[in-house]
Order: C-alpha cells, then sequence, then structure tokens
C-alpha cells in the first residue's frame, strides 16, 4: 500500500480549476518530484494534499485511509508538512520560536531543535534572532526546520530552490538525504528540472493541471520532458 | 505645579484607557477583528457587577471573581457562534456583526436596567489618597490601584504571549493564519482564547470605570472611541504600545483640563489626530502602511 496516494484529484480557486483527475503516489521512505512550467498546477496539488485548497473531487489516502474532509492543522498530526513556496517564516518570531512553533501539534520522531540544527548548522548563529533578518537561503533552511519539527512522514517542498543562489540551493539539496535518511517520504515541487530528477525516485511532470508525463528519472529522455514540460506533442 | 499634577493624573487616567484597549489590542492583533460592540461589553460587565453588588451586599471588588469567568465564557460563545464566521472574510462582515452586537447589547441593556445611570459604590476607599509632592501632586489609591491593575494585567499577557506554548501560536496567527495551519495550530481555537481574553480585559476596565464614574446602557461607543484611539496612538496589536497610547490619551486630556475644563477631550482627539497624521503606524507600530 502507498503512503500517500492521489486518486483522481480535481482542485482549485473558486471558479478557476487548477487540478484535473490527477493520480499520483508515493511510497513510504520514496522521494518523488513534480515538474512543470509556472502555472501547471505544481504548488495547488502541494496545498490541496496539505489540504490548505480544498478538492472539488478524487480522494487524498495517508496509509490508505481518506484525508479528504480533515483540516490543515489535523493533516500535520498526521504526518503532512508543507515548507511553502516563499518560506512564509514568522516574522514577528525568533528563529528558535519558528522552529518551537513547527512542532506545534508534534508527533513523536527523531526531529527537535537540536536535530535540526546539526542538519542546517548555519541556523545556529541567529537562533536568538527574529526571523525575518535572516537571508533567503537561511530562511528556507528555517522553513524546511520548521516543517520538520513535526515529525512529517511526508514533506512537502514547494520550490526550495526559488531566488536563491545555486551553492545555497546545493546545500539545501544535500540535507534532503539525511532528511530521507530519517524515515520521511518526499514530494519535491521545483521549476529546476535538473534539481528535482537529482533528488528524487520518480518524477510526474505536469502540464496544465494534469500529469503529462511520469518515470523514473533515469529513464526519461531530455526530450521526452522537454515536450511534457511545454506540452509540445503531450497528451491531450 | 499644577502641570506636574495633571501629568500624573493623565497617567493614571491612562491606566484605564490602557485597560480598555487591551482586549481591542488582542483582537486586532490576532484575528484583525475590529469590535465595534467593545464598549458595549465593558458597560454589560459593570452592570453585571451592579447586580452582584445590589444583591449580595458585597464591595465591587469581590464582583470580579464572578464577572470575569462570566466575561471569559461570554466572549467563547460569541467568537464560536459569530465571529469565527467573519474573521478572515470580507471586513463589511466584521463591521455589520460587531455592530450588531453593539445594538444588541444597549438594547438588552436598556431593557434590562432602564436609563437610569449607575455606579458602583466603593465607599471611603474612592476618597483615600497619597500626598507625593505636598498638597500639589496628590494620587488618589483607587486610580494608583486601577493603573497597577492595569499594569499587571499588561505583563501577564505579555508574558503570556512572549513565553508560552499558546502564546506563540498568538503571534504565529497573526502573523500569517494560513502559515500557521500548516503548523498544526487549530487557529479557530486561537481565536476563541484571543476573545475571551479580550473580553475578559475589557470587563475588568468596565468594573473599573464604574468604581470611578456613572454608567449607562449607551456607554459603550464612547469608551469605544478611548479604546480605539488608546491602540492606534500606541500602535495597533503592540500590547506596551497599548499602555503607552492610553497615557498619551490620559496626560493629553488632563493637560487640555488644566488649559481649560471644556477642552479635556478635545485636546484628546487633537492628540489622537496628530499621532494619525504624522505617524500612522502609532508609537510601537511595526507595519508599514501601504
Amino acid at each position: 500500500m502507498a503512503l500517500l496516494e492521489i486518486q483522481h484529484l480535481s482542485a482549485g480557486y473558486g471558479q478557476f480549476q487548477a487540478l484535473f483527475d490527477l493520480s499520483l503516489q508515493l511510497q513510504e521512505g520514496q522521494a518523488i518530484s513534480v515538474i512543470g512550467a509556472n502555472g501547471a498546477g505544481k504548488s495547488t496539488l502541494l496545498k490541496t494534499i496539505a489540504g490548505t485548497v480544498e478538492a472539488i473531487s478524487g480522494d487524498v489516502l495517508l496509509d490508505g485511509i481518506s484525508i479528504r474532509a480533515r483540516a490543515s492543522h489535523e493533516r500535520v498530526i498526521e504526518g503532512i508538512a508543507l515548507v511553502p513556496e516563499g518560506r512564509r517564516i514568522f516574522r514577528s518570531l525568533t528563529v528558535r520560536e519558528n522552529l518551537l512553533i513547527g512542532g506545534y501539534s508534534a508527533r513523536s520522531g527523531p526531529w527537535n531543535v537540536d536535530s535540526i540544527l546539526e542538519v542546517f548548522p548555519i541556523l545556529e548563529n541567529f537562533i536568538g534572532r527574529d526571523a525575518d533578518r535572516l537571508s533567503g537561503g537561511e530562511q528556507q533552511a528555517l522553513a524546511i526546520g520548521r516543517a520538520l519539527m513535526s515529525n512529517p512522514r511526508v514533506l512537502l517542498l514547494d520550490e526550495v530552490s526559488l531566488g536563491l543562489a545555486p551553492i545555497v540551493v546545493k546545500q539545501l539539496y544535500g540535507a534532503l538525504p539525511i532528511i530521507r535518511g530519517k524515515g520521511c517520504a518526499l514530494v519535491i515541487v521545483e521549476q529546476d528540472t535538473n534539481q528535482a530528477l537529482a533528488a528524487s525516485d520518480h518524477t510526474y511532470c505536469m502540464l496544465e493541471g494534469r500529469i503529462s508525463l511520469e518515470g523514473k528519472p533515469s529513464e526519461l529522455t531530455r526530450e521526452q520532458i522537454s515536450q511534457a514540460y511545454f506540452g509540445v506533442g503531450a497528451p491531450a | 505645579m499644577n502641570w506636574i499634577n495633571a501629568i500624573v493624573q493623565g497617567i493614571l487616567v491612562g491606566g484605564l484607557y490602557a485597560m480598555y484597549a487591551t482586549g481591542l489590542s488582542v483582537s486586532f492583533g490576532v484575528m484583525r477583528l475590529v469590535n465595534l460592540a467593545h464598549g458595549d461589553l465593558a458597560v454589560g460587565a459593570a452592570f453585571l457587577a451592579s447586580t452582584f453588588c445590589l444583591s449580595t451586599g458585597l464591595s465591587p471588588f469581590f464582583s470580579v471573581f464572578i464577572i470575569l469567568p462570566i466575561a471569559a465564557l461570554f466572549g467563547i460563545g460569541l467568537q464560536l457562534v459569530v465571529f469565527n464566521r467573519v474573521v478572515g472574510a470580507d471586513p463589511a462582515f466584521q463591521i455589520v456583526a460587531t455592530f450588531g452586537l453593539s445594538i444588541t447589547l444597549q438594547n438588552v441593556l436598556l431593557q434590562r436596567y432602564a436609563a437610569t445611570p449607575r455606579a458602583l459604590n466603593i465607599g471611603d476607599f474612592g476618597n483615600r489618597s497619597l500626598k507625593i509632592i505636598g498638597d500639589d501632586v496628590v494620587v488618589g489609591w483607587f486610580p494608583l490601584t486601577r493603573f497597577i491593575v492595569a499594569i499587571v494585567m499588561l505583563v501577564a499577557l505579555s508574558l503570556f504571549v512572549g513565553r508560552t506554548r499558546l502564546g506563540r501560536a498568538f503571534r504565529a496567527t497573526s502573523d500569517d493564519p494560513d502559515t500557521a495551519k500548516l503548523m498544526g495550530i487549530n487557529i479557530r481555537s486561537v481565536y476563541v482564547v484571543a476573545f475571551a481574553i479580550a473580553v475578559t480585559t475589557v470587563a475588568v476596565a468596565g468594573i473599573f470605570n464604574g468604581m470611578q464614574t456613572q454608567f449607562s446602557a449607551g456607554d459603550g461607543p464612547a469608551l469605544l472611541i478611548y479604546a480605539f484611539e488608546a491602540v492606534i496612538i500606541g500602535g495597533l496589536g503592540s500590547l506596551w504600545g497599548t499602555l503607552c497610547g492610553g497615557i498619551v490619551l490620559g496626560v493629553a486630556q488632563t493637560i487640555g483640563a488644566e488649559m481649560d475644563p471644556g477642552w479635556k477631550q478635545l485636546v484628546g482627539h487633537l492628540v489622537f489626530l496628530v499621532i494619525l497624521l504624522v505617524r500612522p503606524t502609532g508609537i510601537f507600530g511595526r507595519e508599514e502602511l501601504k
């Protein structure tokens, strides 16, 4: 049984539908990536899994049990954590408080402030400072650490590399194997196709709210990905 | 020396305004809810205290032990039944809901207690005073007590917001409610606790106001204006700013009264307008207005 299963999911914002009959699976300990151009529906997919966007139809199953009716804060307790696009750090909280608030409804597990500082030692220098004084890369490390504080079974990462220098992105992606090693499955949404493919076992390419291609990164050709990404010759 | 006395009295009056404003600051800070019924809740608490005193014969100071739990429960009920439906919605819904509550409370109080003003009798305690500088600067024990209660209330709230797990959830929800949900925070529950605190603190203010002066069913909107002015002068959502705002307003009023007894309210409102003009975010305001 898959850890997380998306079944024929449709979702959107008011009259605007962003996802159409979308299905995918995530196994225990696996990392999958979701790639696609701007507006493909990648972030909406993560928000629907996290419960901040309501599904129109279809289902989200965790361990085979539907969590579609659960509120977003309840899904955290079930083991789903989202690192939102744009970091969304709490500005009036210090770095330590941001981490602690991530563990507000924590499950038991390996992650706590100390273990997160081991993975992201750069945060230790700023632990007592207001979080809004961090650089973009430090804020992204904090956002990932904050999400890990709930000891999730599934970590949803939305555009981790957005707006960051390549060296910072490399450092952040370097932490993902450690996170996986502690039993957390990953869903990586990225526009940076190379990073996403390198970090995942299985990839889904999205186009206009639908899956246009899927497969193991090593088995997909650059041409196939380009077609699925930009829609040239993609299935209707 | 009269001016020094006026400033001292203004600071003490500022404590009462800060009490009024604390609840408004909490509900706005956490929920972005501007509660137009805030003053009516204070008046309602004063009337309940009056009923308690008349029926038991006890001092109004004892009434807080009964009124405050009632106020907290009322706040919880209001938030669950009414305000959780309008928080985060179009501000027009908030205005209609809180204005509707204000009108309802005023009419319920008018129906139950009639239009006759009441006061909470604290006996001799209201007349006792402490000489600070000869006969020139004299501080009443009651205003001093009220000021100390305001400080204790703000320190307690500040410690709660700054040092506790739920307080962190308050601040996170205030910063970004959507992201707070992703932390596993049930923001509706946070709103309920915040509004219970807001109603409880304004109930304390209402009881202290009733000990100082007469009150009647229609006084709520006037009290709301003082609370608004103190919150905006201090900076929206800032607890210590609220105390500062209350003191600035109180001092402005007493200095105005010192210049001319008829200028008390006028100078207070003028200082509020000047601060709004010069620093729209308030003295302790953090966010820039766009």
